[in-house]
């Protein structure tokens, strides 16, 4: 740091860089025997994606993400149950670091993952892992809406073919094409969904395509995929 | 944590799996009895060593009293000799100096004024006689129901390191609170609610925040669920959309799925466990938390008793209530915190006390003969107490004006008590010095406090461990702990 004037940006490049950092999280056999508590960084730990990220994926997935910098805090609202969301914006929502930040009115999409209140000081964050975080995945009108944005987003790009969809909600979500065993778990969910849909919608087969989409978008967004960084 | 497995310190045949192919072979009770502190310790491991850490009920070391506990917290540290503990000497040397003689002992020592006497009067009350100061006319009503400590003490005299030593044993962070210890070593008895559930106050985090509830390196199933007391107590609980059953049910089961996939390729990663169990959970809740928050299910006669609509007592009165309902569906520890720190009472203690009084006496009250006259108290520990106590001189505020004094952190002497399962009725234990400053005869630690609730709980503090860095970790860590044997019935 000293021979580089001070500046942070080249040691988080020799960090970033260096084969330690790049390490998948994989435990071996050899490793889970000699290193359990892997002291001598030999793999990357295993990282659930902080509050900011989380809401920020969630949001890019969906194509709701609006990227522009600076200017004012997005507001937030308060509902009478208590639930804090953020409004939505003419171009969708800005990243969570531009989220307004109240004391008494903090995300709870952000609070629940653990969002570290900003009155004192947060020297490390804490991960917790609890059920009113899938509760809120699951049930959070907002979440769903997302899934279907998300859902659109894949049928605009890759059309009806449930395979073809499958594939595609994998590489916008996980940056990844899904595995053999994943594909054979999930495309028949998404036919199974596109006929409970008809039965629904009266046979409306196009709606059906499209909600089915949605559930299964819905669900790839709370995957433990989605939510943990190997 | 699968650290015991490459623990250099563990021979390749574990001492638990040695006695579980010599008990097939030999199997006598005999043998079970000589064994029998091995064989406790490998029932407090086996919790975290199974592929699945969950909160499936253990079998706890011995028969014990209590199924559940209630905390009843008191962020801020309760003063002593203004609630329980009254001091005659302090009447009579009030006003006399005696800074000198504890400067060490005093967290703001520019602001240390005299010995204080007590501005509230006292009066004893239940066939034990327990003095009662007049702030607590409730709990006063209830005393022959209760043991109360005088004579615990702790090491920090700093809120943070304190509540740590409080809730986890030590005054470092990142470490397992009681209730994750608990429901470690115990698991729950109803698995469509959370274990652990944290009732925290709708006005704020206490100090310390969701630090308080952690479960430092155990694994994270065991951590505490925060409910909320006004509003919707679990946001989220219901599905905010209209969806077919069927649909909602192929979604789930295809998110368990991926999930299964995903983990079967990553082993060694309890945290993918705890996040399938908490998904697994969070289905269950929503049935079974709607009914055991839903306190308009109580009679207007009971709502009232607690203080529910009351102007001080309406939310910790809530939190009471819903505290009882836990515990009647078999929740193994519910954990009631208060915003900040109404017990903090550095100035104006003539005002700031009775205020966190009239919040708190009244619930806590109900509570304690509820619990009773259902039966529950016998099988429901109740713990109440802060993380130190105060000191037997004012803390006079920036204009030295006697009358806003308050008083500041006492790390000697602090007061606390227990109630129900096993623990004796209407019992006083151990005593301060003449003023207040020091616990006397029958010194309490944290550790013995901590040692005892696991006790009335069936399991010894030595005997749920944790293996870690080739440690055996303990809630009593290696500091000596025993029972509070005279407080147990």
């Amino acid at each position: 740091m000293v021979r580089n004037g001070w500046r942070l940006k080249a040691i988080h490049r020799l960090i970033l860089t260096s084969a330690a950092y790049r390490q998948s999280s994989a435990v071996s056999d050899r490793q889970r025997r000699v290193d359990p508590e892997n002291y001598l960084v030999g793999r990357m730990p295993l990282k659930r994606l902080d509050a900011e990220s989380l809401r920020d994926s969630l949001l890019s997935v969906a194509g709701e993400l609006d990227s522009r910098h600076f200017g004012p805090g997005d507001a937030v609202s308060a509902r009478a149950d208590g639930l804090v969301t953020a409004v939505r914006g003419p171009r969708g929502w800005r990243r969570s670091i531009f989220l307004l930040q109240r004391r008494t009115q903090i995300s709870t999409l952000l609070q629940n993952f653990d969002l570290p209140r900003m009155n004192p000081n947060c020297v490390q964050r804490p991960i917790s892992n609890v059920a009113p975080q899938a509760l809120h995945l699951l049930n959070n009108k907002v979440i769903r809406e997302l899934a279907d944005r998300f859902a659109e987003r894949v049928v605009s790009e890759v059309g009806d073919d449930a395979g073809r969809q499958t594939v595609r909600a994998y590489r916008i979500a996980l940056g990844r094409t899904p595995g053999a065993e994943e594909l054979a778990a999930t495309v028949p969910v998404l036919e199974r969904l596109r006929r409970e849909w008809a039965s629904q919608l009266k046979n409306d087969q196009a709606a059906a395509r499209r909600r089915a989409l949605g559930n299964l978008c819905h669900a790839v967004m709370n995957s433990a995929a989605f939510m943990y960084l190997d | 944590m699968l650290s015991q497995i490459a623990d250099p310190l563990t021979p390749a045949v574990s001492r638990r799996d040695f006695f579980a192919s010599m008990s097939g072979g030999l199997g006598t009770a005999a043998l079970a009895g000589l064994l029998s502190q091995d064989l406790y310790g490998t029932n407090g491991l086996l919790a975290a060593e199974s592929a699945f850490p969950d909160q499936t009920p253990k079998q706890p070391h011995f028969e014990p009293q209590a199924k559940a506990v209630i905390h009843l917290f008191m962020n801020g540290g309760p003063s002593q000799m203004d609630l329980f503990d009254p001091k005659e000497e302090l009447t009579r040397n009030h006003g006399k100096s005696y800074f000198d003689k504890i400067a060490g002992e005093v967290e703001n020592p520019g602001a240390a004024g005299a010995l204080m006497r007590s501005p509230f009067r006292f009066a004893r009350y239940g066939e034990c006689g327990m003095d009662v100061s007049e702030l607590l006319p409730h709990l006063a009503t209830q005393v022959d129901r209760i043991s109360l400590v005088r004579s615990m003490y702790t090491t920090n005299l700093t809120h943070e390191p304190a509540l740590f030593i409080a809730h986890c044993g030590r005054m470092t962070p990142g470490l397992p609170s009681l209730g994750s210890w608990v429901t470690y070593g115990l698991g729950s008895e109803n698995q469509n609610l959370p274990a652990y559930i944290v009732l925290d106050d709708p006005a704020g985090l206490p100090v310390n925040g969701v630090q308080n509830w952690q479960a430092g390196f155990l694994p994270p199933v065991y951590q505490g669920t925060r409910f909320r007391s006004t509003g919707k107590p679990v946001l989220n609980l219901d599905r905010e959309y209209e969806e077919a059953e069927a649909v909602v049910k192929l979604e789930r089961d295809l998110i368990g799925t991926l999930d299964r996939i995903h983990r079967r390729r990553r082993s060694g990663q309890p945290q993918l466990d705890a996040r399938i169990a908490s998904y697994e959970l969070a289905a269950r809740m929503q049935l079974a938390a709607s009914d055991a928050l839903d306190i308009s299910q109580e009679t207007a006669g009971t709502q009232k008793r607690y203080g529910v609509g009351g102007k001080d007592t309406d939310s910790y009165g809530r939190r009471c209530l819903i505290a009882r309902r836990l515990v009647e569906r078999g929740v193994r520890f519910v954990q009631l915190f208060i915003n900040f720190q109404i017990w903090d009472n550095h100035t104006n203690i003539g005002t700031s006390l009775p205020g966190a009084c009239r919040k708190t006496d009244q619930p806590i009250a109900a509570l304690l003969e509820d619990l009773d006259e259902r039966g529950l108290l016998d099988s429901t520990l109740l713990a109440w107490g802060g993380e130190f106590g105060r000191l037997p001189i004012a803390q006079l505020p920036g204009d030295k004006n006697v009358l806003k004094a308050g008083r500041d952190h006492n790390q000697n002497a602090m007061v606390t008590w227990l109630a129900g399962a096993g623990i004796k009725r209407g019992h006083i234990h151990g005593t301060t010095d003449e003023i207040g400053l020091k616990a006397g005869d029958q010194k309490v630690t944290v550790h013995d406090w901590h040692a005892t609730v696991l006790h009335q709980l069936g399991m010894h503090h030595e005997e749920l461990f944790h293996r870690r860095n080739g440690l055996k970790e303990r809630l009593t860590s290696v500091f000596p702990a025993r029972v509070i044997d005279e407080i147990c019935s």
